[in-house]
């Protein structure tokens, strides 16, 4: 809440801003991408390992489903029933809060062609946005950024923040990289580093030199660093979050949103999801911590009038199979549900055809919607950059926004 | 003008893998020449490396329960082997065969979750480093590590898998664009029947292999994989993509196109030696041209073995050095895909920058630095933490060349010793008053320790 806003730390924050004011490429820096995306900010989150869709958004009136899965299919009577075909897992039971405060939506089938069934792969086509049987080194928000920098200048790199110790493909640009940190006290080795501080003004410009170009990433990071370490003194989010790692990161998110951070674009993985033993015992906890994680970062950003501004997404590499294997678990599959939360949502609730458990490929559902149409929308119609140019082509555009 | 001893460092830093500061010391006693040909003379040895046993009893095929028990513990398994290597790295006399180890590891990229196959390919690999790319080729082309990797497996006579063959002619040999899709299919063709037997040997399954005949690059005839990756090798086009892979690598990686097109003319007509081009690159005066010192962002693997030669920098378990490496973007043996690991400006991101100019500090415990590393699929547990990264280090064997220095050449002489490049007169202005700052009995290590986490460093 804004009241918590103590004295000293909105005093700190605005002595930051005028110092900004006082260095012109600090300005020129930020200002590239503000106005392009709207205030607007995503949130990405990628469940790791292929998390079986067909366990998560349960096509419970079909008997396929039963007959595919008489040891890990989850009984009629426990579902949360969604419509008259599909309904949530139990331990998704937090999910309808946002299902009830129209805020929530799933589009099924989601995939490409010939899919890919190694995690490795797959996740990389996910994160690059490129074809099955092209290697691209660059992630399509890397390159939503890439398309904002100007002559040269790009956004800072806490534009978009990973939360994790390590920058995934998906933030790596051309010219723009993404800011990863498990939370921002992380930062602060960095920050006090001795050597970093006192080359941290230095305003060196032949980018044609390797020499040049490390300082000028170093003097980029530590104004990311010191941008982030002073908005996390701003607000401490009065919301109970659940224990789990993975909360912690969207704690984190919720209260560097709150503080008014102009990051535009926030990544986080929940692993544990590559359930191909003694499924039942795993994927629950994994799906409860999931839901539990989200329902905080809601009630927290709505108590706070974030929510609007909000787009939450979240995928998976792959699905799993429609037939339970040997070891009471799934193997690696293919299309798979997509997630979408917000309080700015066009269309609610199921958004497109269940999946078709009669029409398989190999055993595997078959995609409808192209992963990259998701991408698409997003870019066009949420952070205002043009798709072709980040997507290399065209994809059509999906309505649950506007 | 670079020095002598720059020349002889230069030559350290990118053909082997840096020096200890015992080496420093008696750098000067043998000139550049000489040093040249011992780096190539140590390398003529060639040693396995045998850290993973066989999984396997003699004989014994294996079985589907063994194959997903080594699946779970390939993570862990390679993982180790991964450390052991470095630890070979720093170690060895041999660093110019380690060095082209790690090329054509990162040339022929490949992850599989089979860390004993993947000991089995750097071994080959090891063996073929220094010697001729055509073999090379070829056998990798029967590794069972890359089978598996790149779908050979599934490569049959009825339903051609073209996954090996694409990379092949992508990224392998000739280069994107200089092939047609259907040079793909009609290689693929030529590589059916390739597979792996259940004891984890190659094995080629005639039935399985497609004797038909194939129209390849113009030519037509009863291709076989050997006889596709001889044709491929027929054309000079794979000694220039080679070639300049290697230029940039090594030498620059803004690369002079003249050079690399004599190079590799040179390398086509020597059918491919790879010993006789890097010796060619290695005494060309123009390899140790200013431009071309101290120009490269060191690798996370370089930065490390380095560390570990100049201050003995040694992780308190493996698991930290894992970590470590997977921050900073590179774990050997765990490449990102087939198209290995970019290099070069793409090393650097915040975080992972961070992480290298905090090391120096770190390794003398005045910073905490924690971490984790990305989540594995295999893992079906909760994440965990981030955890301290905790190193031991001994500069003292680096002491002795700051030993009875003044304040003020402290800096200088710290440089001098570390860096390829000469400190900008900013950067030694702002190091020296960071310098009077230290107390007088710390001064000498702050020295060494600020030079070392200088994004100068980085370069070598």
């Amino acid at each position: 809440m804004r009241n918590k806003i103590s004295r000293r730390a909105f005093l700190e924050n605005s002595a930051l801003v005028s110092a900004a004011i006082m260095m012109p490429g600090f300005l020129r820096a930020t200002g590239t991408n503000l106005s392009a995306f709207n205030g607007r900010r995503l949130i990405v989150v990628q469940l790791t390992g292929g998390n079986d869709g067909l366990n998560t958004v349960i096509p419970y009136s079909n008997d396929l489903y039963y007959n595919n899965r008489p040891d890990i299919g989850i009984k009629q009577s426990e579902i949360i029933r969604l419509n008259d075909d599909l309904g949530l897992h139990p331990s998704l039971n937090n999910f309808t809060n946002l299902w009830e405060q129209g805020s929530m939506s799933i589009l099924n089938n989601v995939g490409y062609p010939n899919p890919n069934r190694s995690h490795f792969r797959s996740r990389d086509i996910w994160q690059s946005a490129s074809d099955e049987n092209k290697v691209i080194n660059t992630g399509w928000i890397g390159r939503a950024f890439d398309a904002q920098c100007n002559s040269g200048e790009c956004a800072l790199p806490h534009s978009a923040i990973e939360i994790d110790s390590s920058l995934s493909l998906v933030l790596r640009g051309d010219k723009f990289n993404g800011l990863a940190m498990d939370k921002p006290s992380e930062l602060a080795p960095g920050l006090k580093n001795p050597v970093i501080k006192t080359f941290s003004s230095l305003d060196l410009t032949d980018t044609t030199s390797n020499h040049d170009f490390l300082y000028k990433e170093l003097v980029a990071t530590y104004q990311s660093a010191d941008y982030i370490m002073s908005k996390s003194k701003i607000y401490s989010s009065a919301i109970a979050y659940p224990q789990s790692e993975f909360s912690k990161g969207l704690k984190t998110v919720a209260q560097l949103i709150v503080s008014g951070s102009e990051t535009k674009v926030y990544y986080l993985s929940l692993p544990g999801f590559d359930t191909h033993v003694s499924q039942n015992n795993f994927h629950p906890k994994q799906l409860r911590t999931l839901a539990d994680g989200l329902n905080a970062l809601y009630t927290d950003l709505k108590q706070n009038n974030e929510w609007n501004n909000t787009l939450v997404v979240v995928y998976s590499e792959f699905g799993r199979r429609v037939k339970q294997n040997g070891g009471r678990g799934t193997d690696h599959g293919t299309a798979n549900n997509v997630f979408l939360f917000g309080g700015n949502l066009n269309k609610l609730g199921i958004l497109n055809e269940l999946p078709n458990l009669s029409d398989l490929n190999d055993g595997d559902l078959k995609h409808t919607v192209d992963f990259r149409s998701v991408y698409a929308t997003i870019l066009s119609k949420w952070l205002n950059v043009d798709p072709v140019t980040v997507l290399q082509r065209e994809f059509s555009l999906l309505d649950f926004i506007v | 003008m670079a020095t002598d001893k720059q020349k002889i460092r230069h030559l350290f830093l990118r053909a082997g893998l840096g020096f200890t500061a015992e080496e420093e010391n008696i750098l000067e006693q043998k000139n550049l020449q000489q040093h040249l040909e011992e780096l190539f003379k140590n390398s003529e040895v060639v040693e396995d490396l045998d850290y993973l046993p066989y999984p396997l009893k003699d004989g014994q095929e294996v079985s589907n329960a063994k194959i997903f028990f080594m699946i779970i513990k390939s993570v862990e398994d390679t993982q180790d082997l991964s450390m052991a290597w470095m630890y070979r790295m720093a170690t060895t006399k041999a660093s110019l065969r380690e060095r082209m180890t790690m090329f054509w590891h990162n040339h022929f990229s490949t992850s599989v979750p089979f860390a004993y196959l993947m000991q089995v390919q750097n071994n080959t690999i090891r063996k073929n480093a220094l010697g001729s790319f055509r073999e090379l080729t070829q056998a990798i082309a029967k590794d069972p590590a890359m089978i598996n990797y790149l779908n050979n497996q599934q490569n049959h006579k009825d339903s051609p898998n073209e996954n090996f063959a694409r990379e092949l002619m992508e990224l392998f040999t000739v280069g994107v664009g200089n092939y047609s899709e259907k040079d793909i299919k009609e290689s693929a063709r030529s590589f059916t029947g390739w597979t792996i037997d259940k004891t984890g040997e190659y094995n080629f399954r005639s039935g399985d292999h497609d004797d038909g005949v194939k129209e390849f690059r113009g030519k037509t005839g009863n291709f076989n994989g050997d006889d596709i990756i001889n044709m491929l090798c027929d054309d000079k086009q794979t000694a220039y993509y080679v070639t300049r892979k290697i230029y940039a690598e090594f030498v620059n990686e803004f690369v002079d196109e003249e050079k690399v097109n004599a190079l590799a003319e040179e390398f086509y007509k020597s059918d491919y030696d790879i010993k006789k081009l890097l010796h060619s690159i290695f005494s060309a005066e123009w390899f140790y041209d200013e431009k071309n010192i101290g120009s490269k962002i060191m690798s996370p693997v370089e930065l490390m073995v380095r560390m570990k030669k100049l201050i003995n920098l040694t992780p308190k378990e493996n698991l930290v050095q894992v970590k470590f490496q997977r921050v900073l973007g590179q774990l050997l043996l765990f490449p990102p895909s087939v198209a290995g690991w970019k290099g070069g400006r793409n090393w650097i991101d915040g975080a992972s920058l961070f992480l290298r100019l905090n090391l120096p500090f770190a390794a003398r415990g005045k910073v905490n630095i924690n971490a984790n590393s990305k989540p594995q699929f295999e893992e079906t547990g909760e994440a965990k933490p981030p955890q301290q990264l905790l190193f031991s280090s001994d500069f003292t064997p680096l002491l002795q060349f700051v030993s009875g220095k003044t304040d003020d050449e402290l800096i200088d002489s710290a440089a001098l010793l570390l860096l390829q490049q000469s400190l900008a007169a900013i950067e030694k202005q702002k190091l020296s008053n960071l310098l009077n700052q230290s107390d007088a009995d710390s001064k000498k290590i702050d020295a060494l320790t600020y030079i070392m986490s200088s994004p100068s460093f980085q370069l070598v």
